[in-house]
């Protein structure tokens, strides 16, 4: 069987700039999965969803929704059957919230107002169909926006960027509320992001792109814990380089031996990744680290702390732990939780 | 291609730059070419600096200051607008005359031999144009100052800046580019006017063309006065390019200057008041109760022009067609640039709304040099066609006017619809295309409802302005096609004031429409 949305060679170079936005981009989604583009702004994620969407029309390339050429078909934008969350929502400012979750629908008789009403009953914002756009909060249009994108029976649901207009403390809840309502509602969906927590509440598989490019995917733990590189493993969350070289008996780096199999010949240059969790820091006036700094989380205390030979590494402790500002610690690694990454 | 057409005119006029007429020039320098260019010159210095003057300070006070009746004289220190300044010009004149009611009361008072200089001088003129003119850089100014945050004010006091050395030194200048567009506006206004400068006998090049084409019927003497018009506006907006320069200040987040209003105290705080109502009297107040009871006096004695009524209806309708042509030229330009953002588009687009700098004599001459090709071509190729001349005379019928009000007015229908326009996200086009809708459907189920509010506000600012112009309505209106405006001037010109009142009271009331219009476009920003 054929994948539900399959992506191939896309290309796309926007008139008067010198790099493509997009540059030999493929992924596949199986139906149901909600796929996140991650990475920073400008990396080409927000195109990637207009080309699919139809909005913007790609050099080269192929895009087939459950077998259907999109591109050589030259299929507009309102016969793709594909629903859209913009980055502003775009709600219709003079039409009720009922009205624009209708938009989208062709039928015209009783059952209307019933299928609306069901649908904003299922996004959670049932009460508020004669209300329009602007006497609403900005987490209520976010849900509007979703009700709108699904009523149509779509079944591809793209989000550019959903929550950039919600504040902080709404926004976990209201991404947990999404992914609720993609799921109950059997809808695919691919989300654009640049923050990392919505690729964590969101994902099932996550996309890390960078330069017009998928550098990696996978689900979230994978490409959490095991990154191809060090733009995927910072974008994934704080992470600290070490400098290793492969040994007989594993690779060597400062702070030990990792008894794994790195590949490779003897002596090869490499680097560790190494995560806050899986560093631990005990003062030892022998000890190899001295303390530059710290960040204190709330939960947990991140802890600053340079090598002798130069190399500062981030350190998680608990927050009762007090360390003092030039300390001498010595440092505790996990390489259970370590990844190696090519130099 | 629309554009194309509107443009023409201008281009005709600019044309007669290429073939100077040396014969005409010489002629016109030895006898009044001097006196025009000075004139003209030190109405447009008089005119800058008084608008400039009245429209920055009020605009400082209304938007960053608290004293009683801020808020009343925020929407109606906007009133004088709706004075055509030739109105407030004969009205000042009536009644500042030797015969006029207050030299007569003065002279009851102080005996006979007592006299006023005569109103009718170069710094009445630019007052009472400064009066009716403040309020386009009093609107740029009070916008651009209530958007400045409160920080840099305060951080410029922090750094030791005095209030005064402050708003000097960092409000002003991040003001700058909106006072200067203001000004712009008014000396292209003044520029133009006719009707203010000929009650105060003062000559200019517009009265100029005028008498020319009038007084001795000849168009290439009036081409050449118009070229020299469109370079003098072309010029006011160069100037206004050049100051404004790379300036760009968009500082829209923050704290704004109107959420954080300084109360005035100590003298200040009546003072400023007080400024408010002077130039709400003069500009406004004053010559409106004179006009109303003008008028009345008109009627009592039945002095009221018996035609009113059709005159009233020529206006009206001629408002009304030029008005609903204008605002469908800009719609079809508006969506042309915007479906298809050529950069030939967009050119065409500019030169076809440059017809707002460029006074409405030189637009009247410049479709009339177009309109009478045309008129020879047709005769001359149908000569030789059909051996027989097809006369269609398009010069001096009423398709001459309308087509010289879309080129004088199609910049304000365009800017008015295409900011509509723009205020139409275009993630709406494409939620709605994603919703299934054709690129038709997302006109007409998103951008007509959305846009109605918009071309009515083009709808009226165009049929008023129509209603209010003067020069080009004289110079080519059909024979007999007479107008409020036209009636006014030829009222005023035998300086029959009272007789002068009832038309152009009709016109201010006219007038308040629109202002009204701004007030409340300005208190519910549009979502």
């Amino acid at each position: 069987m054929p994948p539900f949305l399959s992506v191939t060679g896309l290309v796309k170079q926007y008139r008067g700039s010198t790099h493509p936005a997009v540059q030999d981009l493929s992924f596949t989604l199986d139906e149901g999965e909600i796929l996140v583009l991650l990475g920073s702004s400008g990396c080409g994620k927000s195109t990637t969803l207009r080309l699919i969407a139809g909005f913007e029309r790609p050099d080269a390339g192929q895009i087939l929704l459950r077998g259907r050429d999109l591109v050589a078909g030259k299929v507009p934008p309102e016969r793709r059957g594909i629903g859209f969350v913009f980055q502003d929502l775009a709600l219709f400012p003079h039409l009720t919230v009922s009205a624009n979750v209708g938009f989208g629908l062709n039928t015209h008789n009783a059952q209307r107002a019933d299928q609306i009403q069901s649908l904003l009953r299922q996004c959670g914002v049932g009460r508020l169909g004669d209300r329009y756009p602007h006497e609403i909060s900005g987490g209520e249009q976010q849900r509007v926006a979703l009700a709108r994108a699904i009523a149509p029976a779509n079944a591809l649901i793209l989000l550019d960027e959903p929550l950039s207009n919600v504040d902080a403390e709404n926004r976990s809840a209201l991404r947990q509320e999404i992914r609720r309502i993609l799921k109950q509602a059997g809808r695919t969906a691919i989300v654009v992001t640049h923050d990392r927590e919505e690729a964590f509440d969101l994902a099932d598989r996550v996309a890390v792109m960078n330069e017009g490019r998928i550098e990696q995917a996978g689900p979230v733990e994978e490409v959490y814990h095991r990154p191809v590189s060090r733009t995927v493993a910072t974008f994934l969350g704080p992470a600290s380089f070490l400098r290793g070289t492969v040994s007989s008996e594993g690779v060597v780096c400062e702070l030990g031996v990792l008894s794994v199999e790195a590949g490779g010949e003897i002596g090869r240059p490499v680097e560790i990744l190494l995560r806050p969790q899986a560093l631990s820091v005990t003062p030892d006036p022998n000890g190899i680290g001295t303390i530059l700094g710290q960040t204190f989380r709330g939960a947990s205390r991140v802890y600053h702390v340079r090598l002798a030979s130069g190399t500062e590494l981030r350190c998680a402790a608990r927050p009762s732990v007090h360390l003092a500002l030039n300390q001498r610690v010595s440092i505790h690694a996990d390489f259970e939780q370590a990844a190696i990454l090519p130099l | 291609m629309l554009a194309l057409v509107v443009a023409a005119p201008i281009v005709a006029v600019g044309a007669n730059l290429l073939e100077p007429r040396w014969d005409v020039w010489a002629h016109l320098a030895s006898t009044v070419l001097g006196e025009l260019a000075l004139n003209t010159l030190w109405l447009l210095l008089g005119v800058g600096a008084g608008t400039a003057l009245l429209g920055t300070g009020l605009a400082w006070l209304v938007a960053t200051t608290e004293f009683p009746g801020r808020r009343f004289f925020d929407w109606a220190l906007l009133l004088p607008m709706a004075m055509p300044a030739y109105v407030v010009g004969f009205v000042v004149v009536g009644l500042l005359d030797y015969a006029g009611p207050i030299q007569t009361g003065l002279r009851e008072l102080l005996g006979p031999t007592f006299q006023l200089p005569d109103p009718r001088s170069l710094p009445m003129l630019v007052i009472v144009m400064s009066l009716v003119l403040y309020p386009y850089p009093y609107l740029l100014a009070r916008t651009a100052f209530a958007e400045q945050t409160v920080d840099h004010m305060e951080a410029a006091r922090a750094l030791g800046a005095s209030p005064w050395s402050a708003f000097r030194r960092v409000a002003l200048p991040l003001a700058r580019p909106a006072i200067v567009a203001g000004v712009a506006l008014a000396m292209l206004e003044a520029l133009g006017d006719f009707g203010t400068v000929s009650t105060f006998g003062y000559r200019t090049f517009t009265t100029a063309i005028y008498r020319v084409w009038f007084g001795m019927f000849d168009r290439e003497a009036a081409g050449q006065l118009a070229a020299v018009l469109v370079v003098l506006a072309a010029l006011v907006l160069l100037t206004e390019r050049l100051a404004r320069g790379r300036a760009r200040f968009a500082q829209t987040h923050g704290r704004t200057m109107t959420t954080h209003l300084r109360s005035l105290r100590g003298r200040a705080r009546w003072l400023a008041p007080l400024a408010c109502i002077g130039v709400l009297l003069a500009g406004f107040v004053v010559p409106a109760l004179t006009l109303i009871r003008w008028t009345l006096e008109a009627q009592a004695s039945g002095r009221v022009a018996d035609n009113l009524g059709s005159l009233a209806w020529n206006s009206i309708w001629l408002a009304t067609v030029a008005a609903v042509l204008v605002v469908l030229a800009a719609v079809v330009l508006v969506y042309g640039i915007r479906l298809f953002p050529t950069w030939g588009l967009r050119a065409a687009a500019r030169v076809a709304t440059l017809g707002y700098a460029v006074p409405g004599s030189v637009a009247a001459v410049g479709v009339l040099l177009v309109l009478a090709a045309i008129d020879q071509a047709t005769a001359s190729v149908s000569q030789r066609l059909l051996g027989r001349t097809i006369e269609i005379f398009l010069v001096g019928s009423w398709i001459s006017l309308l087509f010289a009000y879309l080129v004088r007015f199609l910049a304000p229908g365009f800017q008015t619809v295409e900011a509509g326009v723009g205020r139409i996200r275009p993630s709406l086009d494409e939620a709605a295309r994603g919703l299934g809708r054709s690129p038709n459907g997302v006109f007409k189920e998103i951008h007509a409802p959305l846009l109605r509010g918009s071309l009515l506000t083009a709808l009226v600012l165009v049929g008023l302005d129509v209603m209010k112009e003067m020069p080009a309505t004289l110079l080519i209106r059909p024979f007999g096609m007479d107008t409020l405006a036209v009636e006014i001037w030829q009222r005023t010109t035998e300086s029959l004031w009272v007789e002068a009142a009832p038309p152009a009271l009709a016109i201010v009331v006219a007038g308040l429409v629109p202002v009204a219009l701004l007030t409340r476009l300005r208190r519910h920003p549009t979502v």
